[in-house]
This record gives structure tokens, sequence and C-alpha cells, in this order.
């Protein structure tokens, strides 16, 4: 445990906790008091004192964060926040405009999903999970706190919102018409590995296509969450085979034996199983082949399962390759109930709101935004990248792509630290999926585009995707992600050109041919040789036209001969017969001649610059 | 004869419904512009919040709407022709009517005062906006539900306001209570004691702020406590007032009719006196003797004080005498 932030109306209570976890732990608590609300307080006076409390704790936090290394400290610290008015989860709601306190515990809640909030106030839920992790009792206080003390100690992370902790203050913004789009993950996942990076990246998938997800790396936090049927439904987990936890009691390599043993994974619908694939020794042939077989009657059922291998391949093809697109297909490719980017519809209508987020989702949004910012500059291990692609997530889903720039921000921290995750990741595969990722930059472009002015909306639009592909094609060249690289570049070029194109209607069409030809040239080296074969293909067929309307004789095939003037031209730069033989030929074929060798300079600086990249990796 | 008000906001379906036949322009409040109708034997008044400030602070201006719609309030609850109403009810759009004032001004008459948010969703805003917009044949049900509403909304405050209550309860007693069960933890480590040695050494008064909180006595005029939640809805005589009473006396029992009332308080307080032994070492090695032999009374009493506050919130919002 890192660290534990006590929030507290009084210092008395904060102390005692201070004193226990100091001998237990050997940590020491930082605590504050929030700003009191004014007794004679009423509308304006509460409307005013939320943002200016939020901004300040949320400053007092980030400098808790600041004094021990960054940003990335706060990933799994403890805040203990008292909250007396806490009745139920509706007063947690940041933009209820009745609610003081309670409002603020909301907004620091989606502002920092990483720490592990514990609150403490009159109000404990149902949810026996949600309960444990995330409330403490006044009257078994000091067992309460014992036990989210032991769960943390067991790998517990709240970044994923396993206790749908998040999801019940979302579930109080989505009935509002200005907040309407902010989605809700009604569904829960697991993943689960004693490696760590692997963990995170799987439990970030699964996060990001709508589900929310436990990251278990110990045996007693799979005890804790997976050890009792009906105790905790998930629909997804992301399973390594060989799981050698370090607090490992058994061997859970058998498939059978972890269902016996942890019977809540019995009724998962989609497994997908994650492994190394080692079949070295006679027990890891036995061990596959008992797993095949299991699945393989479980199938009937209605139970899906994957085998997938290690290394990975980034976010996109962990979700395509284990057929959980294509599961999913119904719903857009995303988990049920997950209905992300916002419905254009939404935008349009009456009750859609404005172009503007709430001001306080903006707040939290904003502060996501520059705490993203800070880890994509300094983060030096995956989860800390991954926690970074988290916040930035977090933040357009609270702006709902309205706010356009500030919107635009999130989704180029977004992306940018995906890639980062990916590219320093040794265990995703050295070729990444550009296809998915441009795809998807492009639908969150005509997303946000909708809040744009009508009239600039498609320079705009361009203009903000060339922004982040930009970003994109550094992120590549940092990390010699050669194709990753060219494909980025080339989806750069082709903006641009569309750009251009909007700017200078008037007289672009005429060289917008020539302009989308040269693009396609540099995209890629075999779109290069097939133009090539084409031009010398029709210039032989020119010649050889020219050679018989002329009545040339040939010793050869005419269209051979053709052929041979035409290569002799390309690759030589010169006419294939002397000058005078040419022109006594005629105006055409000497006209020809001049075109092909302009092309062929053309494209061999083209080539050499594509060979040049190849050799080079730059 | 029941009287319904209900304070609105010009822009909200609830004020704009009274523009449809059967309701009434009313002789008062004079100047709110209210709308009244009548309800079988009850009458149901509704009129805007005040929007009569010029200031150009927002904050003086809420503060002058608030005092303007206030009086309306009073001047409707106690004009002649709504004399016969025996209960007031007002449903006050949040921020713009001072309960306070209206109770002191109306009187017993007043049965509620209570702040809603027009949203649907939360009450009573839907009941209220079902009672303006039936018509004649249905209002009568939809009248009940609507008081009915507005009455659990301040229930519900209760409630709350006891849970608030019984939450800065902790916060006096369980420092206390962790720190002696961490000290227990820790097999009674010397470095620990002496921590809560340093900590609890100047601790005084502790008692004394609990009672601030449970009993009204000694306090600035209008602090909450129990006690003024129990009075407010006429729980003195019930059973689950009378074990706070016995687990938290208003005064240190001195008298033996006291003592044999509070025995369990007593026990902790007085004869072991858990309080004063944290406050010095022979005190905390006496604690450390009754630990170490199985005796948390000072926890079993905190949790008993904590299951009578429950069973006293359960009343409230269960509307009973207990």
């Amino acid at each position: 445990m890192n660290k534990v932030l006590i929030i507290t109306e009084r210092d008395e209570l904060a102390r005692s906790i201070g004193r226990y976890l100091r001998f237990k732990e050997g940590i020491e608590v930082k605590s504050t008091f929030p700003p009191a609300l004014p007794s004679n307080a009423y509308r304006v006076g509460k409307i005013e004192w939320v943002p200016h409390t939020f901004r300040k704790l949320a400053a007092w936090i980030e400098d808790q964060a600041e004094a021990t290394g960054g940003d990335a400290r706060l990933l799994n610290a403890i805040v203990i926040i008292d909250v007396p008015s806490l009745h139920s989860f509706d007063d947690l709601d940041p933009i209820d405009r009745t609610k003081d306190w309670t409002a603020v515990v909301g907004m620091l809640i989606l502002a920092f999903p990483e720490v592990h909030w514990v609150l403490f106030g009159p109000y404990r839920p149902a949810g026996r999970l949600l309960s444990r992790s995330h409330f403490l009792r006044t009257a078994n206080f000091f067992q309460d706190l014992g036990d989210i003390l032991d769960l943390h100690d067991d790998g517990f992370t709240a970044l994923f919102d396993p206790a749908s902790l998040r999801h019940e203050i979302r579930s109080r913004l989505q009935p509002r018409s200005d907040a309407s789009y902010v989605p809700l993950r009604k569904h829960c996942a697991a993943a689960i590995d004693e490696e760590q990076n692997y963990a995170y990246f799987n439990a970030y998938t699964a996060y990001r296509f709508g589900f929310r997800c436990h990251v278990v790396t110990s045996h007693g936090l799979m005890n804790e969450i997976l050890k009792d049927e009906g105790e905790t439904e998930l629909q997804l987990t992301f399973e390594d085979i060989y799981l050698n936890f370090p607090d490992k009691r058994q061997s859970l390599s058998k498939i059978l034996t972890r269902d016996k043993e942890f019977r809540a994974l019995r009724r998962v619908g989609k497994r997908i199983f994650v492994t190394g694939g080692h079949k070295l020794t006679a027990a890891e042939r036995t061990t596959w082949e008992l797993n095949n077989k299991y699945l393989r009657r479980r199938k009937p059922l209605g139970y899906y399962s994957k085998v997938m291998f290690k290394p990975e391949s980034g976010v996109f093809d962990i979700w395509n390759r284990s057929g959980l697109r294509q599961k999913f297909k119904s719903t857009g490719g995303k988990a049920e109930g997950f209905v992300w980017p916002p419905p254009k519809a939404q935008a349009v209508s009456d009750t859609g709101g404005t172009h503007s987020a709430p001001g306080r989702l903006l707040l939290v949004a904003e502060l996501l935004i520059r705490r993203a910012g800070r880890i994509l500059k300094n983060a030096e291990t995956v989860p800390d990248i991954i926690l970074g692609a988290t916040l930035a997530l977090e933040a357009e889903e609270y702006l709902g792509h309205r706010t356009p720039t500030t919107s635009l921000e999130a989704v180029s921290l977004k992306h940018q630290l995906e890639v980062l995750a990916e590219c320093m990741f040794y265990g995703v595969e050295y070729h990444l999926d550009t296809k998915s990722r441009f795809r998807e930059i492009e639908s969150e472009m005509e997303s946000i585009g909708v809040w744009f002015r009508s009239k600039t909306r498609d320079v705009s639009k361009l203009n903000a995707e060339i922004g982040i592909q930009s970003e994109l094609v550094l992120s590549f060249r940092n990390f010699n992600q050669f194709n990753e690289e060219q494909a980025a570049l080339s989806r750069v070029r082709h903006l641009y050109r569309r750009l251009w194109f909007k700017r200078h209607k008037s007289w672009a069409w005429l060289f917008y041919p020539a302009r989308w030809y040269f693009d396609q040239l540099l995209s890629s080296l075999a779109v290069f040789i097939a133009a090539l074969t084409g031009w010398l293909l029709a210039f032989g067929a020119a010649f050889t036209l020219l050679a018989n309307s002329l009545g040339e004789p040939t010793a050869d095939s005419a269209y051979l001969h053709g052929f041979e003037m035409a290569i002799t031209s390309f690759f030589g730069m010169q006419p294939a017969h002397d000058l005078k033989d040419l022109e006594q030929a005629g105006a055409l074929i000497v006209w020809l001649t001049i075109v092909l060798i302009i092309l062929s300079f053309i494209h061999l600086g083209i080539f050499v610059s594509h060979l040049y990249s190849i050799i080079a990796r730059r | 004869m029941r009287l319904l008000i209900i304070v609105t906001a010009p822009s909200y379906p609830l004020w704009k419904a009274t523009g449809r036949v059967g309701w009434q322009p009313a002789d008062a409040p004079q100047d709110a512009g209210a709308k009244v109708r009548v309800v079988g034997p009850d009458v149901l008044m509704v009129f805007p919040q005040a929007d009569v400030s010029n200031s150009y602070s927002e904050t003086e201006r809420e503060e002058e709407n608030r005092e303007q719609t206030t009086s309306w309030v009073v001047e409707a609850a106690n004009a002649p022709q709504y004399a016969a109403a025996e209960k007031v009810y007002v449903a006050g759009h949040e921020g713009y009517v001072d309960a306070e004032r209206v109770r002191a001004d109306v009187g017993e008459r007043l049965d509620v005062c209570t702040p809603f948010i027009h949203m649907k969703g939360k009450p009573p805003y839907d009941e209220l906006l079902w009672l303006v917009t039936q018509p004649d044949a249905d209002a009568d049900d939809a009248y009940d539900a609507a008081v009915d509403a507005v009455k659990k909304k301040l229930e519900l405050t209760h409630s709350q306001r006891l849970s608030t209550i019984k939450h800065r309860l902790a916060h006096l007693f369980l420092p206390v209570s962790v720190d002696l069960q961490a000290w227990r933890s820790f097999d009674f480590d010397n470095e620990h004691m002496n921590d809560m040695l340093n900590w609890y050494r100047e601790d005084e008064g502790r008692m004394e702020r609990a009672r601030r909180l449970v009993y009204e006595h000694g306090q600035v005029a209008g602090a909450e406590s129990v006690e003024k939640l129990v009075k407010e809805l006429g729980l003195e005589s019930s059973e689950a007032w009378g074990k706070v009473n016995r687990l938290l006396p208003r005064n240190e029992p001195t008298q033996s009719d006291d003592i044999q009332a509070a025995p369990f308080y007593v026990e902790v307080f007085v004869m072991k006196d858990v309080l004063g032994s944290l406050r010095e070492k022979t005190g905390l090695n006496r604690l450390r003797e009754a630990l170490e032999a199985g005796d948390d009374s000072f926890n079993e009493w905190y949790i008993a004080l904590e299951t009578a506050l429950v069973e006293l919130r359960d009343v409230m919002e269960g509307g009973m005498q207990g």
C-alpha cells in the first residue's frame, strides 16, 4: 500500500486511523478538512461552494501525489472520505445543485477513478462487494476498515470500477437531459493473470469496450470475488491458463479444477484464455488436452471460449481476435447496454442539451485530462500508462463529445496513451492494428463534429483529425513502429489532401487526381510497384499501337517491342531509340517518350525514398 | 379543510397547468398572482416564486426573493378565507421558502413546510405535478397522495437529519473504539499506548459534546439535536428514545434513581471510567487488563447506542409512536 489520505470534518478520527495505519502498515497518513459551508447558504451559496471546494480538494490530492512521485502514485491509493449527509446514491449526483458536500464527493470520485474511495457515512448500499469495498459502517468500523485493507493487500483496484461505485453515480446522471449521454457499464468482467501488465492491459480492453472489470492478480482476491456462485456476476473473463499467483495455494491450470474451486467462473458466458501456449512437458500437454475437452463440453451449453496466445497485439486486435467484436455485433461490437459514442439523434433533439457538457462535469473532465497529459510525459510502467489512458477515456465520456475542443484533447490523449501502452508492453507483438484505430478516430471526429459550426464543420473535423493523427505518427516513430508510422503518415496525407481541396475548391479539382495518385504511391510499396507495372503495360501498349499505325514492321512481336521501348525509356530515363529516329516516327511517339521519362523521374524519386525508409527503418 | 400551498417557478409545468379550466385567481396573497382550486373539501393553491429583487448581486437577489416568497406563503396561510384550514402544508421550490419563519408565523396549523426540486423521480415533485394536472373528478386521491408525499419528504428529512447527528456522534466515540481495538490488535504495544496517551492526555469534554448532539439544553438556538427531532415528531414517549436516554443520559448520573436508570452508562463511564483512563498511564494499564480479560464494554456500549439510534430512526421513518 503506497498511500492513504483522509478527508474528514474532524481531526480525531483521522488521527486514530492514522495511528492504526502507521503501526500496521508503516505509512504516514495525510489528512485534511473540507472548507465549511456557511450555515445560511442557500441555493446560490451552495452552487458556488461546490466547485470551489472540489478544486481545493482536488488540488490537495494532486499535491499529495506530487510529493511522492507524481500522478501515477495515486493508482490504488486509499482515500477515506467522511460523508455525514450521505443517505443514498442520489446524494452523490455531482450536478444536483441542491446538494453540497455530497455533490463534491461525487465529483471527486469521478475525477480520481484510480483511487480506492472509502466512504464513511450513514448510508450503506445493499450490494456486498460494493459495500465491502467502498463503505465503512460506524457500528463495525474497525472490522470494515480491516476488510478494506485486506482487499487492498490482495490487489483490489477500483480503476475499472469493478464494484460499480462510479456506475451508481453515472446512473444518477443519465436521467438528466443535459447528461444523458454519459454511458453506463452495466456488466462486469475480470482479467485474471499473475502478470500485472497483462491483467491491466486486458482489463483496460474490457473497460474500453463497455465492461467494468476486476483486475485479479492474487489467489486471495480471486477467492474473495469468485469463490461463491452468485456472489459476483461476470459476463466476460480474460484468464491466463497457467496461473502462478504469488499467494498460490494450488494449481489452477486445469480449467475444470479452477471452475470447481471458483464457482462464479462456471456461469461466465464468454471466457478468453490467454496463454503463452507452452506444451513442452507431458504434464502441460495433458493439461491442454483436458482443457480442450472441458471447453468443448461447455460449448453446446452456450458458453463461449477462445484461446489466445501471448504476446497480444493491441486493444483492437485483442477484441477482434478473441471473437468478442463479432459476439457483440448486435450492440456495435461493445457490451450490451454500453452506448458509445453518443447517438447523433441525441445531439440534435430538443431535449439533447447544449453543445457544452454540464459545467461540473467539464471541471471533472479538465482535471482528468490534465493528469492524463502529465502521465503521458512521465509514465514509466504499463499500469501507469493504462491509468493515463483510463483517465482520458473517462474524460471523453463525461464530456460526451460536447465542448468540442476539450473533447478533442481527451480523444487525442486516449489514443496516444493507448499507442504508448501497446508500444511499451513487451507482451504486445510488433505489428499493431492501425486500421481499427483510425476508423475509430474518424467516427469520433464525426461525433464531435456535430457540435461544430455547420459552415466550417468539415474543415474543423479534418483539422482535428490531422492533429490527432500527427501525434500518433510521432508516437509510432519514437518506438520504431515503422509500418504503423507509415500507415499514420498515409492517413495524414489523405486528410491534408481533403483539407486542401475543401479550402481551394475553385481550382484544386484540377490537381486533385495527381495529388491523390502521389499519396497512393507513398502509402505502400506494393501500391507503388503495382502502379509502375501499370504504367509500363500502358505505355507498352501505346508504343505498340503507334508503331503499328505507323506501319513499322518488327522482327519480334509488336507488343514486345512496345514494352521494350517503355522499359528502356522508363528505367533508363532516355528515349528507347535515337531522337532523330523517333522524330521520324512521329511527334506523338516523341511526346509519349517525353511524358514517360518525366513520369519515370518522379517515380524513381518516390521509389528511392521508399527503399531508404525501409532500410533505415525511419 | 386542508390547505396545500405549492410555490413553484413560472417556467415549469406546475405553474403552467394552472392556466387550465378549474383554476381561479386567489385573493391572497396579494401581488403573488396565485391561483386556487377547490379539491373536495380541501384547497390547493399554487403561485410562482417571487422575482422582485433589483439587486445586481445574485446572493442578495436570492435572499430578497426568498423573503418576499416566504411573506406570501405566510399571508396565504393566515388569510381569513383560509382560516378554516385545520392543517396547512407547504411545498416550496428549494431555496425560496424559509421554513423556520413560516413555522414561526403560521404556528400550529402548519403541518409541514418542505422544499422540493422540479425533477421527475424526486419526491414530492411527481405527486404535485400529478395533482395539479388532474381533472376535478380524480383530484381527491391525488390531493391525498400529494400531501403524503410532502409529509413523507419531511419524515425522510427527519430520519436523514438523525443519521447525520448519529454520524457526528460516531466522530466522538469511534476514535476511542478504533484506538482500543487497534491497541489490542498490536498486542498492547507500548509505543502505541504512549501515542494514545499523548493524544488523549488533554482530551476533555467528549461526553459533554455528545450530550449537546443528543439533548437540546445549553445549545445555540436552532442547533440540531436528536431531542429536537424527537419533539418535532412527537416521539418523546417512544421506547427507542427511552433507550437512547438510558445509554446516554442527559446529565451525569449522581442520584441512585439516575444510576439505576442508566446502568450500562454507569458501568462504562463511571465505574470503569474508560474516557478518564485514556488520559493517564495507570488508567491505560487498567484498560489493558480489562481488554485482555475480554472486557470490551466501551465498544459494546457504543454499538448499543448506535442500535438505539437506528431504532429511533426507523420509528421516524415509519411515523409510528414507539
